[in-house]
């Protein structure tokens, strides 16, 4: 195996200047540019946080406006939801009563089912307000964050209405300010198998609103943590009122989406963090986390994603700034607008403002980064919306007011299936499909790891080390090489001990001999006389 | 041969009795600059030497970035500003320490941190992430060995009390700060200049 991967390593200049001379000009010839999955768009990070070109992990399969997938124009796109059993539902509001609307798609884009309100207990339909987030739950119960009407809609597949959500006001919780209900406009929401309710509200910063299973409100989640700085404390002790005026006040974070992962766990993104806390971040391998974009949550509201990677999960490493002066589609850091959970605890964050797309591992490992502005088809403008369905992506851009499909190629497959194997503790296979992921990108660090992790599974702990070097894998290199010093060790001990004995025992024999002789010879000499 | 061999021994003085050892060395011509010299080199080979061959958990420099004159301008620079601005300051504080022996009290001061980053390298290449401390305490020590002894040697050969030593210490740190301002003020003025004088230039080109 270590002779495959050398032979790739060292193929890989080889193959890049072929891509370049042979591939390109051929595939000019038949009038396509790139061939399929090599966009040059796509990316990984090395360790040092260069960009790698990376063969693309997804294609555009479709682009589908309203007017295409002939439901007439989506005014206001807003929210993407794909549910357990492999439908999408979209939530797109608009001035009219008919423009706010739930649509129900199936995987390959069509509609299935327009719901623009509700049935309420006495039969009658209530049209929805302004719907900005759509929840479907196994079940197939449908919520609905209805944002003017500041009400949650529960209603069944049938659009039936279970119950109302209405907002929580400070007479149901001293927590709760008097002004809350004025501002809160709840627009995305998960339901948790409990049963538990996780709204994301807009003009709401005391943190993710919980309504326990019957509806009634129990809390805030994950609140910004205000972390006093001491030499902050001591200066704002000094300043002047007018000076204090001026400061940048602590403002806790406002999430703007949220979803669930496999494990009930909440994904949530935020896109108002401060631009210089997160990029003091990105260069250090795991800060405090309070520039992190992206955050899974457990019940009491602690981040609990592992950031294992190059640098955090927070998109993309170089920042353009305004003060660059490079004519760039974008300046700043990512902005997450959305998250989506896919299998084995990778999930993909959408990036509006560069209009990438951006894939983790469980471990927090950057996968690929993919997509791109609107300069070919299949970029984006702003995208604001996305949805996983198996090996399909869905993005929704409100810009654009389209829906664009993305498939998983042929690459992105066997990634995923390698990382599937890993998980279910099969390295042996995992190791087959890395090998296959190499010969596609032999830049690919984390397929060096993935081998290096079978390596080190089978007690091949050198090869292991090798693999892990090739991959900067420094916390499983220090692993295998832990196992491998152990080795060594119990190898030489014996024979090193058992020749330092003998040399000890030899020197300490001379030494008696020499001092007996010595002795002797003055005891002889007092002897002479 | 043989004189840079007793100078680069005499470091071993210092370190075991440094008062004596940095008094020897300015008053009673102890040690010499050409073995100081040779240290400065180790100090800037032993930087190398952590770049290129530390072990591969303990190493995340950059191959791409890496740059031998870089390496040897981060150890000429501080060391020759802290002696410039040292002797500016002394002088001035009549302080008996000459620019030799500034710069032969720091060379020799330098040789415990010397050999503590030798001696990391060596570590890192048996050790696992989980005994990184014993790398950090070895490196901890050479560097506050290194400042006693930089904090004795110029007492030493500046015949100075400790209060006025701290003072001059203190003085000399925002005497380098001053130089490198200046520096990069003239710097920017010269650029300045000579973009000036490049702008007549293609000006009357053009016209001619």
């Amino acid at each position: 195996m270590r002779n495959t991967t050398a032979f790739l390593r060292r193929s890989a200049a080889a193959v890049s200047t072929a891509l370049l001379l042979g591939v390109l000009p051929a595939a000019a010839d038949s009038g396509q540019i790139y061939a399929p999955e090599l966009s040059f768009r796509s990316y990984t990070y090395s360790r040092w946080g260069d960009p790698i070109a990376c063969p693309d992990p997804y294609t555009v399969e479709k682009v589908a406006t309203g007017v295409d997938l002939g439901i007439g124009d989506l005014k206001k796109p807003n929210d993407l939801f794909a549910s357990e059993d492999g439908y999408l539902y979209i939530a797109a509001s608009g001035d009219t009563a008919a423009d706010n609307r739930i649509v129900k798609l199936d995987k390959d884009l069509n509609v299935l089912e327009i719901r623009t309100g509700y049935l309420g207990s006495d039969g009658q339909e209530v049209a929805f307000q302004e719907p900005l987030g759509v929840f479907v739950t196994p079940e197939n119960d449908i919520y609905v964050a209805d944002g003017t009407s500041k009400n949650i809609v529960h209603m069944d597949s049938e659009g039936k209405l279970k119950r109302l959500i209405e907002a929580p006001s400070h007479e149901d919780s001293a927590i709760i300010d008097e002004d809350f209900v004025d501002r809160y406009r709840p627009s995305k929401l998960v339901v948790d198998s409990s049963g538990r309710i996780h709204v994301v509200a807009i003009n709401v910063n005391e943190g993710i609103v919980e309504f326990d299973p019957d509806g009634e409100f129990e809390g805030f989640l994950a609140a910004g943590k205000v972390n006093a700085n001491p030499i902050e404390v001591l200066w704002k002790k000094f300043s002047t009122q007018a000076q204090l005026d001026r400061m940048a006040d602590f403002v806790p974070i406002e999430y703007n989406n949220i979803s669930l992962d496999d494990e009930d766990f909440l994904f949530v993104t935020s896109s108002a963090i401060d631009e210089k806390v997160v990029i003091a971040e990105l260069g250090s391998d795991n800060g405090s986390q309070e520039g992190a974009l992206v955050r899974r949550l457990n019940m009491l509201g602690e981040d609990i994603l592992r950031r294992k990677g190059f640098g955090p999960p927070s998109g993309d490493q170089e920042i353009i700034q305004d003060t660059d002066n490079i004519d760039s589609p974008y300046i700043g850091i990512s902005r997450f607008v959305d998250v989506a959970n896919g299998a084995d605890g990778t999930f993909t964050v959408l990036d509006s403002n560069r209009c990438r797309l951006f894939t983790y591992d469980s471990e927090g490992y950057l996968l690929y980064a993919f997509g791109g502005p609107d300069v070919t088809a299949g970029g984006f403008r702003t995208p604001g919306a996305l949805a996983q369905l198996d090996d399909c992506l869905y993005v929704l851009d409100s810009n654009t007011r389209a829906i664009t499909m993305f498939r998983r190629t042929d690459f992105g497959n066997l990634v995923a299936s390698a990382i599937s194997w890993q998980e279910s503790g099969d390295y042996q296979k995992s190791a087959e499909e890395w090998s296959l992921v190499l010969e596609k990108n032999a830049n690919y660090d984390m397929a060096y790891t993935g081998l290096g992790k079978a390596a080190y599974r089978d007690g091949e702990y050198e090869e292991a080390m090798e693999l892990f070097k090739l991959g900067n894998n420094v916390d499983w290199y220090s692993r295998s090489y832990k196992e491998y010093r152990k080795a060594v060790v119990a190898q030489w001990f014996a024979p090193v001990a058992s020749v330092v004995v003998v040399l000890a025992v030899g020197l300490l024999v001379v030494m008696k001999i020499r001092k007996f002789r010595r002795k002797r010879r003055e005891n002889e000499g007092r002897n002479m006389p | 041969m043989k004189k840079i061999g007793k100078g680069l021994k005499y470091s071993f003085t210092i370190m075991a009795h440094p008062i004596r050892g940095f008094y020897e060395m300015r008053f009673e011509n102890q040690g010499n600059v050409i073995s100081c010299l040779l240290l400065v080199v180790l100090l800037i080979l032993a930087f190398i030497c952590q770049g290129q061959y530390a072990g591969f958990i303990f190493n995340d420099s950059n191959p791409k970035e890496f740059n031998v004159i870089r390496q040897i301008c981060n150890v000429l620079v501080p060391l020759l500003l802290w002696c410039a601005a040292n002797w500016s300051i002394t002088v001035l504080m009549d302080g008996e320490g000459r620019f030799v022996d500034i710069f032969m009290a720091t060379c020799y001061a330098m040789v415990p941190y010397m050999i503590t980053v030798f001696l990391s390298v060596l570590m890192s290449r048996f050790m696992t992430q989980d005994e990184s401390t014993f790398i950090g305490i070895v490196t901890g020590i050479g560097l506050v060995f290194t400042a006693l002894l930089l904090f004795c040697g110029i007492l030493t050969i500046h015949q100075f009390t400790v209060a006025k030593n701290i003072f001059s210490i203190i003085l000399t740190v925002a005497g380098m700060a001053f130089i490198v301002f200046l520096v990069l003020l003239f710097a920017s003025i010269f650029d300045k200049l000579f973009s000036y004088v490049a702008g007549i230039f293609t000006e009357i080109q053009l016209r001619m």
